[in-house]
């Protein structure tokens, strides 16, 4: 069609039909915004009980008033510490006699426990019991603090794993003076404790990190870790903390589990070190050796979760200066009693957000001396009773509270010193034991009813979209009907909800639950009411639905989490293939060759879509970064500024070679798309290439000019695209079309000559031709997805820009297959749905991953040098979520693409509102099916040994993509209203 | 592929997509058929079991070396199971004999043009994904493997005409173990890339071993559905 045209003669609208129209458009936004309601809803429940989270205090403890006090005895410290930390050394590797030799891991590692026997006021080995998550990094952080980390820390910053709560280490470095500290081995600890790194003696560094990530390689950490002690140990005047991180032991497990003689020789080895250090601190009484397990392992070797296995690790303390009360072998303590101990032993404040308690008999003393043990139980409860009334969450925990002021009373009353002991000790585990339901586990009825919530919201959803049938497209009616159903039942099981979680003291499960339930139910009842009607499901609709569900499956492993981006293109090049199959079987061969081009260009794009790539710390080494110039700047390389340029200048030409197929290049469209949009991206080209000089050291002597510049370009532009054109559009109504005044006597000359008095007759002298009617509102809406194209591309670095610029290009080819393929009357979710799954795609050609990590902080300084709330704000979430924005508004596109109006026609308006609808609710139904998978993978693996490193970015993800979708869904919903309300202004 | 065009249509019926009776092939009593039919059936998951226990060592080279063996076994199979000529009852031994030529000059065409077209289905494992720079070899080799499973007994049963062609990429074509063989092959490569990203350290996840063995046991599996299918006139 090179030029559709058509012929109508101008009326008057009524009145009456314009307001009914006004009354469906946004009757039908309730659509969008409920099930937006209820994914929230369902995310929150889910969030809740999975993303435990902590608020972290800052506070640094001092010695308290206590200390001092005449009653209290503490325990003789030790000048030094010698902690040999091994990675995964589960209790029963040393802990355990074991009655044969029936595994490989028993009676290996026996010098503890040997010397536990033969020395108990000397040496002694416990079990000590770790918190889930049983990873490295929450483990040391636990190990430090004294605390119960959870995934998220509120309160730290995302982009450095930096402890900034009080911590043992930090007070011996703040007590002790910086640079007295020697490390070796696990580099995680230098990432927790940057200043670990100043221990040095002379000009020789006593820091020897190594990297952990390669779980493959048994020796090369333990080697180095050994060829540096030994130095360090008989220099012992030169540091108060030696830290010695064993990685070996853990290894052999991932890699070949605990029960393997690889296994046995790596514990030998570790017999051999704690042997040789105990000798040779042998003759020091003023050094304490320390040797735990941050985790154990389970069966297989690996650890993350809570199994037994896994939280068992094992600990052991010795000194050649009796300091113990002989124990029981298998004395059971928390994993964080090692902080308060070890506070008392090197005498420095108990870190401020301590919860473990001190352990006893390191505290008693070889003479069970019980004032000792009373008075460090004493100053631990005073800084815990400090930490909880500092702390938020533990309003209503008064009955703890009680027992505090009990044990204090005892302490000013009495002498019996075992029973204060006992007290405060009650008190502590009392303590901890709230905060551990607080915390550290998972709420699984939570989650679970966020999974309920998504199953019901993607049933309804799966329901409303087929309800949409041809005899039910116009929607005021049974929305109408349905709008006060949703709301009674919502307000129904509110209260219901609110009732029964008042009665289990779960009141904000409940009360969300039952809202959300209530309303499904009460749309459920709605529903029976309305005659469905069963039309076939569409081969196009069971791909639809086929590939959202390949996509939720890639969350059921790491590896396909990690290499999303390319099972994602892999994906989107078979859709293509079919796409090109179907082209195939078009009959006219015009249309086929268009189609097949198409298909073509659609394979090609997808696999293009995959190059552009910031490697995540799993990918590599089978992974470049192209993003920036290179792997360690975050500076843009030229050529992709050069890309950029051209990207700038073809991309309007592509918008136009679409549009001209509909011969809608007419009225506002050369301006906005042709001149507008170009000037726009080229401005956006001028700002990274300032951006680009002024990261050149060359040019330092201009920085601020050019920072300047860098300004006024971007703020200019930010108020063109963010506030300007919507704006425009929104009072100007751009539409793309040109009226034509067509004489028509030669026509009926010409019909009288050949004797047609038919044609004759019927056609007017003078005819009014409307060039780039048949795609009126297709073209209408272009432009304004156009104008947010271009805001979302000025909140992208370069090649963001670039990707974004490819995701319009393609969605345009999608759109042109729909209308040649005839998708969109076939299955109007297909193309919904595609277009929903490249915009997973394209997060990934933005720069970005699965983690927290990969958030371009810096585009927060776009528009401002300092944090302005709505500007860096909008600039982080363009940037982070534009691929899903941009879906989600193309959405309405699978309707209007190629739609011309029916004049006079008040219900194809109507129904073509439905269509929008619709079209809506299949990009949902892709969104919240994707989130529903993802939720049910990470409950089945929030044991999994990469929960944290890998599905729970991955769920956040699925989160922010859920929401974005809807949100942009409710959002093009109301533009499409105002889109379909203004033609039919024009031509109704 | 003029000269192609023009072979005889005896040779090329099966793809007469306007007769639902043509049947293009029929597993017929004639009995060397049968046995090489049922042997080339039994030949094709026997390499495959050689090929994927031999691969992961040196996948380049056990690539290569196969290759001539693979197109053996191939055009032995399609000379003798490619339909028989239309039983024409008074055909003379001399016509027969040209047949059987003609028969033969189809089958090494056919094996020139997939080896030619070689390259063409390289790219099109590029765009799911194959590497670009690296491992050409191996995606090379692996290309001329599919071309053999799955091109080459197409292009010696179908007519190199554009209606056919068109018929044949839209899914529309009738029924042939050749086509379904095609089919399989392609399905069973698509499933063979599933397992490549999973970080299990496997030798045989190494590319493009998984997707050898996907072809393979997909050509095998399309070729038997296409042996008991055959005759119906559309596959989707």
């Amino acid at each position: 069609m090179p030029r559709s045209s058509r012929a109508i003669p101008a009326s008057s609208v009524p009145q009456a039909h314009k307001s009914q129209l006004k009354h469906a458009t946004r009757i039908s936004l309730l659509v969008p915004v409920w099930f937006f309601a209820l994914h929230i809803l369902a995310l929150v429940l889910f969030a809740l009980g999975f993303l435990l989270s902590r608020p972290i205090l800052p506070d640094i403890a001092v010695k308290s008033a206590s200390y001092s006090s005449p009653d209290v005895i503490l325990p003789r410290a030790f000048k030094r510490t010698v902690v040999i930390l091994i990675d995964a050394l589960r209790h029963d590797f040393i802990g355990s006699s074991g009655d044969g030799n029936e595994a490989y891991y028993l009676n290996v590692l026996t010098t503890p426990l040997m010397l536990s026997v033969s020395q108990p006021e000397h040496a002694a080995v416990f079990k000590i019991i770790a918190d889930p998550p049983t990873t490295t990094l929450q483990r040391l952080k636990a190990l430090t603090t004294g605390s119960l980390p959870t995934f998220i820390d509120a309160g730290s910053n995302f982009n450095g794993a930096e402890v900034t709560e009080d911590s043992w280490i930090g007070q011996v470095l703040s007590s002790r003076g910086d640079g007295r500290t020697a490390f070796a081995g696990d580099d995680t600890w230098l990432s927790l404790f940057p200043s670990l790194s100043h221990g040095a003696y002379e000009d020789k560094n006593l820091t020897f990190p190594y990297e952990s990530f390669n779980v493959w390689d048994l020796h090369t950490v333990d080697a180095g870790v050994t060829s540096h002690i030994w130095p360090v140990l008989e220099r012992r005047d030169d540091w108060d903390v030696l830290i010695a991180h064993y990685l070996g032991v853990d290894h052999a497990g991932h890699r070949f589990g605990p029960d393997t003689p690889q296994m046995k020789e790596k514990l030998l080895e570790m017999d051999t070190v704690v042997k040789n250090v105990v000798n040779a601190i042998k003759d020091d009484d003023e050094t304490l050796l320390v040797v735990l397990g941050d985790h154990g392992m389970d069966d297989k070797g690996d650890h993350g979760g809570d199994s037994k296995g896994e939280v068992e690790a094992g600990l052991f303390l010795y000194s050649s200066r009796p300091f113990l009360a002989p124990v029981d072998q298998a004395e059971t303590i928390n994993q964080i009693d090692l902080v308060p101990t070890l506070s008392f032993l090197l005498d420095i404040p108990v870190p401020f957000n301590n919860l473990g308690s001190p352990i006893a008999s390191a505290m008693l003393g070889p003479d069970r001396n019980f004032q000792q043990l009373a008075s460090a139980c004493r100053i631990v409860a005073e800084q815990i009773h400090g930490y909880r009334s500092h702390h938020p969450s533990f309003e209503g925990t008064d009955e703890i509270t009680e027992i505090y002021s009990a044990a204090s009373e005892a302490w000013n009353a009495s002498e019996d010193y075992e029973r204060i002991s006992e007290l405060y000790l009650a008190y502590q585990k009392q303590n901890l034991k709230t905060c551990r339901e607080r915390w550290a586990r998972f709420d699984v009825p939570s989650m679970v009813a966020g999974i309920v919530v998504f199953l019901a919201s993607f049933g309804a959803l799966g329901v409303f979209y087929a309800t949409f049938d041809d005899s039910l497209e116009c929607p005021s009616n049974y929305l109408n009907f349905l709008a006060p159903k949703i709301g009674l039942g919502g307000l129904t099981g509110l209260a219901v909800g609110a009732g029964l979680g008042y009665l289990q003291s779960r009141i904000v499960i409940a009360t969300g639950f039952g809202l959300a339930m209530g309303s499904i139910l009460g749309f459920v009842k709605g529903m029976h009411r309305i005659p469905g009607v069963k039309s076939p499901v569409s081969k196009w609709t069971v791909l639809a639905l086929l590939a959202t569900i390949l996509h939720g499956i890639l969350f059921a492993s790491n590896s396909y989490v990690v290499w999303e981006a390319r099972s994602l293109s892999f994906l989107l090049v078979s859709f293509g293939f079919i796409l090109l199959a179907a082209s195939f079987r078009l009959p006219d061969a015009k249309l086929r060759a268009t189609a097949v081009f198409h298909s073509l260009v659609f394979i090609i794009q997808s696999r293009v879509a995959e190059y552009p790539r910031i490697c995540r710390e799993e990918q590599l080494p089978f992974c470049t970064s192209n993003f920036y110039a290179s792997t360690a700047s975050s500076v843009s390389s030229l050529t992709a500024l050069i890309i950029l340029f051209v990207t700038a200048v073809t991309l309007p030409a592509i918008i136009r070679s679409f549009l001209r197929t509909s011969a809608s290049y007419e009225g506002s469209a050369p301006l906005w798309v042709g001149t507008g949009l170009r000037v726009v991206l080229l401005l956006i080209g001028l700002y990274w290439t300032l951006d680009y000089v002024e990261a050149d050291p060359n040019s330092q002597a201009y920085v601020e000019q050019l920072k300047m510049y860098k300004y006024v370009v971007s703020r200019l532009l930010f108020g063109v695209t963010v506030v300007g054109a919507p704006l425009a559009w929104f009072r100007g109504f751009p539409l793309c079309l040109r009226v034509e005044m067509a004489n028509n006597q030669q026509k009926i000359k010409q019909a009288l000559q050949n004797g047609d008095m038919d044609t004759a007759s019927k056609t007017s002298p003078v005819s009014v031709e409307i060039i780039g009617f048949g795609n009126t509102y297709g073209s209408l809406y272009l432009l304004l997805f156009v104008s947010v194209f271009a805001a979302v591309s000025l909140c992208m670095k370069p090649v963001g820009g670039i990707a974004m610029a490819g995701m319009v290009y393609q969605i345009l080819t999608l759109l042109e297959l729909g209308d040649v393929l005839d998708l969109f009357t076939i299955s109007p979710i297909v193309t919904p749905t595609v277009i929903a799954l490249m915009s997973t795609q394209y997060y990934f050609a933005t720069g970005h991953q699965a983690t927290l990590a990969s958030i371009q902080w810096d585009v927060a300084f776009l528009f401002t040098e300092s944090i302005r709330p709505p500007l860096t704000h909008i600039a982080l979430i363009f940037n982070t979520l534009g691929p899903f924005i941009l879906a989600g508004l193309a959405v309405p596109l699978t309707v209007f693409y190629k739609l011309s109006p029916s004049p006079r026609d008040f219900g194809a308006s109507e129904a073509i509102m439905g269509r929008v609808v619709r079209a809506g609710t299949g990009a949902m139904i892709y969104a919240g099916g994707l989130a529903l998978t993802n939720c049910i993978m990470t409950v089945i693996l929030r044991r999994h040994l990469m929960v944290w490193k890998i599905f729970a970015p991955r769920f956040m993800l699925a989160g922010a993509t859920v929401i974005a979708i809807d949100l942009a869904i409710v959002a093009s919903t109301f533009f499409a209203g105002k889109v379909i309300e203004g033609v039919y202004d024009v031509f109704g | 592929m003029a000269r192609i065009k023009s072979t005889p249509r005896q040779i090329a019926t099966p793809s007469a997509p306007t007769s639902a009776t043509a049947v293009p092939y029929k597993p017929n009593t004639h009995f060397p058929e049968n046995v090489i039919t049922s042997s080339a059936l039994l030949a094709f998951p026997i390499v495959t079991v050689i090929l994927s226990s031999l691969l992961p060592s040196d996948p380049v080279k056990i690539l290569g070396y196969s290759l001539p063996a693979v197109a053996l076994i191939q055009a032995v199979n399609i000379l003798f199971t490619n339909p028989a000529p239309e039983p024409v009852a008074k055909s003379s031994g001399n016509k027969k004999k040209k047949q059987a030529k003609n028969t033969m000059s189809t089958t090494i065409l056919g094996l020139v043009l997939s080896m030619l077209l070689t390259p063409f289905i390289h790219l099109i494992y590029v765009l799911f994904g194959a590497p670009v720079t690296v491992s050409i070899p191996a995606t090379f080799l692996l290309s001329a493997h599919t071309a053999l499973l799955a091109l080459f007994p197409i292009l010696c049963t179908y007519p190199l005409d554009g209606v056919t062609w068109t018929n044949l990429v839209a899914l529309k074509a009738p029924v042939t173990p050749a086509y379904t063989a095609a089919l399989g092959t392609i399905a069973g490569a698509w499933l063979g890339a599933v397992p490549i990203p999973l970080d299990w350290d496997r030798e045989w996840q190494i590319w493009p071993v998984t997707v050898v063995f996907g072809a393979y046991v997909g050509n095998a599996l399309g070729r038997l559905v296409g042996a008991v299918l055959s005759g119906k006139e559309k596959m989707l």
